[in-house]
């Protein structure tokens, strides 16, 4: 033969050429299938307080060319009581509800719990993913969520993009949210009291609104044929109204018993939650996945610090451990401790904080999330494959938060009294993806 | 039902039957039974129906009808018209070669290994009747003059291994390896990302040879396909002539390997290759290295 051919030219010629081959037989029959991916939550807390029902669903379809369509819907339907942000105390104590209709007790030495609480919430989630140029992908996606005192609208986009041969990935991405939260009963003025009994309410605010702003930075790195590491560098800030109009703090005396509301002598005296209104919080977040021959491991870190003086760290380990040819069992532990925000306090002390003290504070929150605790989960999934995207999965995970939170021993009044009790809750999720 | 056999072996089931002059092996990395039973169902299917199509022994399908149309057009499906364009291509890119109207020399020659050589007028009578150019393949329609015949045993196989992997990559997304003696094709790496352990045994074409498996092959994507005539040779005057024969003299292409195997992408472009470097005789290896391929040659 006398063909003349440049090096690789007839191999790759060939390759072409079988593809066309091949290319035309499976066109005809394959239409990319609707990824569908649905579960359902059941979060339950101790002590008869919060049940949340959340029914997810999620669909994901290729639409060619690389470029990728997301939609996801939840539902989550909330009953039970939550702590309203009062400490117990060796008295029954009596609250009004937000709406301002209904009133409820706390027993002795208990801890205050609003029991109007009932909400649900809907969200639809809209996403949309495509390469752009040779090496970087573009990604775009809207939020909406709604509940029946809150709607929150989010819209975010990201690039990606591949160096190294693909081993190497970086990522730059944004996200602006706004929420605007029209309580029930009104917007209460901050620190100023809950309305019990005869004294006057101060309700002037109707609706509230805050921003949002998230910068995040990627990098994704294969290190070898079994271990890929990631790092984020997540930066954020929002301004607007951030404090909780549900929430109040107990005002004490100095031996710890509750003190009388200065507008009328027969009430206990209650102030509505105040916070900042900004904040500016920074992460770092390490993750790794592991791939033994048959096994996974997952094990990550996260770092977080905002200006309301509040710092965590979160350790999360899950093991993947493949058996039976199609099943696994997947182990998990996460550990998270956080410190309390700057003006978190338990309750306020009648002669340091309130109004009348030279000392008087600006902002205030008992809302334990802001508080001192560490959180431990003790997790258990299994998932059986059943076929091509076809899996069934369930996963239940227990949770215990403790506090650190105490009064001084000088408040005689709070002997005896649990101020921060644990939490534990118990999830179960069931899972089924499929595809049509 | 059963015209397959399926085994257990260790952790993944292994289906196999006997189609297309081997043993077909499909591999799959599962261990669940119904599911290695469903896809080598599928497989089992794909493989015979592929093998009734093309196949130059079967009475009444479209091969036969094109082979006996006596000069008239006959138009081809879509699955047919892919592999003529394919078959035209390779004409072309081995300038002549590769050839499925040479089909027709069989009858002037029995490779079985004896010293019977035909005479040069026996070659020379069909001489007339090979040759693509004399052949009209345009908008679905084959036309060829009476007497001609074309032949896809060159491709057939290989493209067999390949439209049954992916008949069955459409079904599951768990890993395959699909073996037609020696001419293999994989999904993709096994579970977690390790490679398949292939068995050089498994790529011996020669059914005397008595190799064992002392060298494995490990392959994470893509193909390997064996050419090779350890089988089919005739020995006289001191040569061995190979059963692959040069379309323009009808004589055997002299002082090629007995066997190559190369890698690539799929199935139909590894055949291709390794039919190419065949072609090529003595140079068969200056060839492939030009090309940048993975391969094997022994002579």
């Amino acid at each position: 033969m006398q063909l003349i051919n440049t090096p690789n030219s007839v191999r790759l010629a060939l390759a072409a050429a079988s593809s066309s081959l091949l290319a035309g037989a499976a066109h005809a029959e394959e239409k990319t299938p609707w990824l569908v991916d649905s579960a359902l939550a059941v979060y339950s807390e101790s002590d008869s307080r919060v049940t949340a029902v959340e029914p997810i669903v999620s669909l994901r379809k290729d639409m060619g060319g690389e470029r990728t369509l997301g939609l996801k819907l939840t539902l989550d339907s909330l009953t039970g009581a939550s702590p309203n942000g009062a400490i117990a105390a060796n008295e029954v104590q009596t609250f009004t509800g937000p709406s301002g209709n209904g009133s409820y007790d706390a027993g002795k030495g208990k801890t205050p719990l609003d029991t109007e609480f009932k909400d649900t919430r809907t969200a639809i989630a809209i996403s949309w993913e495509q390469p752009w140029g040779e090496r970087n992908r573009v990604s775009f996606g809207g939020n909406i969520s709604k509940e029946y005192d809150f709607t929150s609208a989010a819209l975010s986009t990201a690039i990606a993009r591949d160096f190294n041969n693909k081993n190497t990935t970086l990522s730059l991405g944004i996200n602006l949210e706004t929420d605007t939260i029209d309580a029930v009963g009104g917007i209460p003025d901050p620190l100023t009291s809950l309305k019990v009994g005869q004294n006057p309410e101060h309700k002037s605010g109707g609706t509230e609104n805050k921003t949002v702003n998230d910068f995040l930075l990627g990098v994704t790195q294969v290190m070898n044929r079994h271990w890929l590491t990631q790092l984020n560098l997540s930066v954020g800030s929002s301004s607007g109204y951030h404090s909780d109009p549900y929430k109040i703090l107990s005002v004490l005396n100095t031996d710890g018993s509750l003190a009388t509301n200065p507008e009328d002598a027969n009430s206990k005296w209650y102030l509505y939650d105040s916070r900042p209104d900004s904040r500016s919080r920074q992460s770092l977040y390490w993750g790794n996945k592991i791939h033994l021959t048959e096994d996974v491991i997952d094990i990550s870190y996260r770092y977080y610090t905002d200006d309301w003086g509040i710092k965590s760290h979160t350790l999360d380990f899950r093991y993947r451990y493949e058996f039976g040819g199609n099943m696994y069992l997947e182990p998990h532990v996460r550990w998270y401790s956080q410190t309390a925000a700057d003006f978190y306090h338990l309750y306020l002390n009648k002669e340091v904080d309130t109004s009348s003290a030279d000392s008087a504070i600006a902002y205030a929150s008992s809302d334990t999330r802001l508080g001192e605790f560490t959180g431990t989960t003790f997790g258990l999934k299994y998932g059986i494959e059943l076929g091509r995207n076809n899996e069934f999965n369930i996963r239940v995970e227990q949770y215990t938060q403790t506090y650190k939170a105490s009064a001084p021993a000088t408040m005689t009044a709070l002997k005896g009294l649990d101020l921060a009790p644990d939490l534990t809750a118990m999830t179960v999720l069931v899972g089924y993806s499929f595809e049509f | 039902m059963s015209d397959f056999s399926l085994h257990l072996n260790n952790d993944h089931w292994v289906g196999t039957y006997p189609a297309m002059a081997s043993l077909c092996e499909i591999i799959i990395d599962t261990s669940e039974h119904e599911l290695a039973q469903k896809l080598t169902q599928l497989a089992h299917h794909e493989t015979l129906r592929i093998q009734q199509k093309f196949s130059r022994y079967q009475k009444d399908n479209l091969l036969w009808q094109i082979n006996h149309a006596d000069g008239t057009a006959v138009k081809v499906d879509n699955e047919t018209a892919k592999l003529l364009d394919f078959a035209e291509q390779c004409f072309q890119l081995s300038e002549g070669y590769f050839d499925i109207t040479s089909g027709c020399l069989r009858r002037a020659w029995t490779f079985d290994g004896s010293d019977k050589l035909p005479s040069a007028e026996s070659v020379n009578a069909l001489l007339p009747f090979v040759g693509w150019r004399k052949i009209s393949w345009e908008n679905s329609y084959l036309q060829m003059p009476a007497g001609m015949e074309i032949d896809f045993g060159g491709i057939g196989k290989e493209y067999a291994v390949d439209s049954v992997l992916q008949k069955l990559c459409a079904q599951t997304n768990i890993p395959i390896l699909v073996n037609f003696g020696g001419d293999l094709a994989v999904s993709g790496p096994r579970k977690n990302g390790r490679a398949w352990q292939v068995g050089i045994e498994a790529l011996d074409t020669d059914p005397h040879s008595n190799k064992k498996a002392d060298k494995v092959l490990e392959i994470s994507a893509g193909a390997l396909a064996t050419s090779g005539d350890s089988r089919r040779f005739l020995f006289a005057n001191n040569q061995r002539y190979g059963h692959i024969l040069n379309p323009f003299t009808g004589w055997p292409i002299m002082h090629a390997p007995r066997s190559i195997t190369v890698a690539g992408s799929n199935c139909t472009q590894a055949g291709m290759l390794a039919t190419f470097g065949l072609l090529r005789g003595k140079h068969a290896e200056q060839f492939l290295e030009e090309q940048g391929s993975v391969f094997w040659v022994s002579r």
